[in-house]
């Protein structure tokens, strides 16, 4: 009385049972809520972008089809690109500085320390704590009468600042909190990829007589630049939907200078309730990062075309 | 002689770093167990009689309560339904050949790139006309389907590294597939399964902007309060410094105790571990 895995095969195709649907069945949980709650929602902002919703007005309200009105208002709307720079000017040097002290960390983890997983655990920290903590965190820590970095600052002789009021500085005061925020997983990652690298050219180019930098340079550096350039659109996408410590550290201020584009969302959509427009801004964003996307895959995909060509 | 510079610069370099990684949680401690007038001075004072006011002052305050139990209700919650969803849907994905399964996990991989603002503006006007603003059962489910795509993903890994024969074998058994599932697959599963609850608990229990636009005054989680905190006219870091550390807690205690399933689950397919 042996069972062969046919006829459990042929027992599971008779008749209605749960077998027959068993992968959509597995699927279903994790597809529905998707759907519902991802899918069906970008759907109806590009709806909403061509409505005059009010969310200031009762749900029962009926709304109008407005044509392209709200993209126009949108695209000359001057507080809207001015919330564009702003995040470009946060973000870029952020992007810049998280990359490159990231990448230091990890290359200076790589070798063999002792508690280099201690070390590798502590450093992880910043990135995992609640980011409004770290912006309420950052806001006494630049404090102008009680913060502790003036009080660090003066050892250096630097005058007493107003780091969070003064124009000049309060861009610069997000960028150092964000790269904080950031270098452990720009180095987690780098590190990961860095222990993928094979050993034996490194230590050929040793042999050969190349200096750490020449090692670094045209050894290291180009394995590593897949991973690097995976980790950077990692970042930059979570970059440019800067919110949480910004919010609490500034609330945008002083003026807008440092309301980035999701500040400037949340302020338009859900302070003054114009959702249509609000919906028109998103929907022009995630068009522009599909572009963007395409774009970038292309490239990829034509630079390894070409290195084919070449070979 | 060159090798001990090096030595003593390592060392250097890991105290820098220990410092800085560490800083802002010590700092937020110390200050949580100071008197008001303790905290505002400068320097900070590292050494002082801790006073358990500030905690007093939190627990003794029904909205920080509430808050602190819908935080750990949303976040306990919602992990299990993405782990669970996650597990089920990375089976269904790596066992079956299912028409449009390399679309599925390639649409996954790109939920990322949507902004989360895209998603949220949408879902509040859904939930505006549905009643499920400021409810828990609307934040969970919000919550879970910004997490579930991750948490699948990992778990698709883990699935695949999983033998088949193994299935076999409770199959030729007489167990259907669910039962497989719960009893074969997911035991084995555990160390992916941990990795993947580790890092959506830290992604939940951090979560603010979702809290913000979709709940807020009846389901206020401890972001949503420690936020609020700046809006008053009077600052008071003791309060914001006791709430934070208890906040902190949870993501401390991961790190300290469970950093390999941390460290697997972060790596999230983009880099080998």
């Amino acid at each position: 009385m042996s069972t062969t895995i046919q006829q459990v095969e042929r027992r599971r195709r008779q008749g209605w049972n749960t077998e027959r649907f068993a992968p959509y069945l597995l699927l279903l949980p994790a597809a529905a809520v998707v759907l519902a709650l991802r899918v069906v929602p970008m759907l109806v902002a590009v709806y909403l972008s061509f409505t005059d919703t009010d969310l200031s007005q009762p749900p029962s309200t009926p709304v109008q089809l407005v044509g392209a009105a709200n993209y126009q208002t949108v695209l000359h709307s001057t507080d809207f690109w001015e919330a564009v720079y702003t995040t470009v000017v946060i973000v870029v040097p952020a992007l810049v500085l998280e990359m490159g002290i990231g990448l230091a960390i990890a290359l200076w983890l790589w070798r063999p320390l002792r508690g280099r997983g201690l070390l590798r655990g502590i450093t992880l920290l910043p990135y995992l704590l609640v980011p409004v903590v770290i912006g309420n965190f950052f806001r006494m820590f630049y404090s102008a009468d009680f913060g502790q970095l003036n009080y660090y600052l003066s050892f250096l002789g630097v005058p007493s600042q107003s780091w969070l009021t003064d124009p000049n500085t309060v861009r610069w005061a997000v960028v150092a909190m964000e790269v904080w925020h950031t270098v452990p997983f720009v180095a987690l990652l780098c590190l990961a990829g860095l222990s993928g690298i094979p050993k034996d050219p490194i230590e050929a180019a040793l042999v050969d007589g190349a200096n750490a930098w020449q090692r670094f340079r045209y050894v290291v550096f180009p394995s590593l630049l897949p991973i690097l350039g995976a980790v950077l659109a990692l970042r930059a996408m979570d970059a440019i939907q800067l919110f949480d410590e910004v919010y609490v550290l500034t609330g945008g201020g002083p003026g807008r200078l440092t309301s980035v584009i999701n500040l400037y969302l949340y302020q338009f959509g859900f302070r003054q309730f114009r959702i249509g427009e609000t919906s028109a801004a998103v929907t022009l964003m995630v068009g522009t990062i599909a572009v963007a996307c395409l774009i970038v895959m292309l490239l990829v995909r034509s630079r390894r075309a070409w290195r084919e060509v070449q070979r | 002689m060159k090798r001990a510079l090096v030595v003593v610069l390592d060392v250097v370099v890991a105290g820098v770093l220990v410092v800085l990684s560490v800083y802002p949680v010590l700092w937020l401690l110390a200050i949580s167990f100071q008197s008001d007038q303790d905290a505002y001075q400068t320097p900070t004072k590292w050494f002082f009689v801790p006073q358990l006011d500030n905690y007093q002052k939190l627990f003794a305050d029904p909205t920080f309560v509430n808050a602190l139990i819908n935080s750990i209700q949303l976040t306990v919650i919602a992990t299990a339904l993405c782990v669970l969803f996650g597990a089920l849907a990375a089976y269904g994905l790596s066992r079956y050949k299912i028409r449009g399964a390399v679309t599925i996990t390639f649409a996954l991989a790109i939920t990322r790139l949507v902004p989360t603002f895209a998603i949220v503006i949408p879902t509040f006007y859904i939930y505006r006309q549905l009643n499920l603003l400021d409810t828990m059962v609307g934040l969970i489910f919000a919550l879970v389907a910004f997490q579930v795509p991750l948490s699948t993903l990992v778990m698709y890994r883990v699935m695949n590294a999983i033998p088949q024969s193994l299935d076999e074998a409770a199959r030729l058994d007489g167990a259907g597939f669910l039962r497989v599932f719960w009893q074969v697959i997911m035991p084995i599963a555990r160390p992916g399964l941990a990795a993947s609850a580790v890092v959506t608990f830290i992604l939940v229990w951090n979560e603010f902007l979702l809290v913000l636009v979709l709940a807020g005054n009846k389901v206020m989680t401890m972001p949503m309060l420690i936020s609020t905190f700046q809006t008053d006219k009077q600052i008071l870091w003791g309060s914001i410094a006791a709430a934070s550390t208890i906040s902190l807690l949870p993501i401390v205690l991961i790190v300290a105790l469970a950093q390999k399933h941390l460290l697997s689950g972060l790596g999230m397919g983009a880099v080998r571990e």
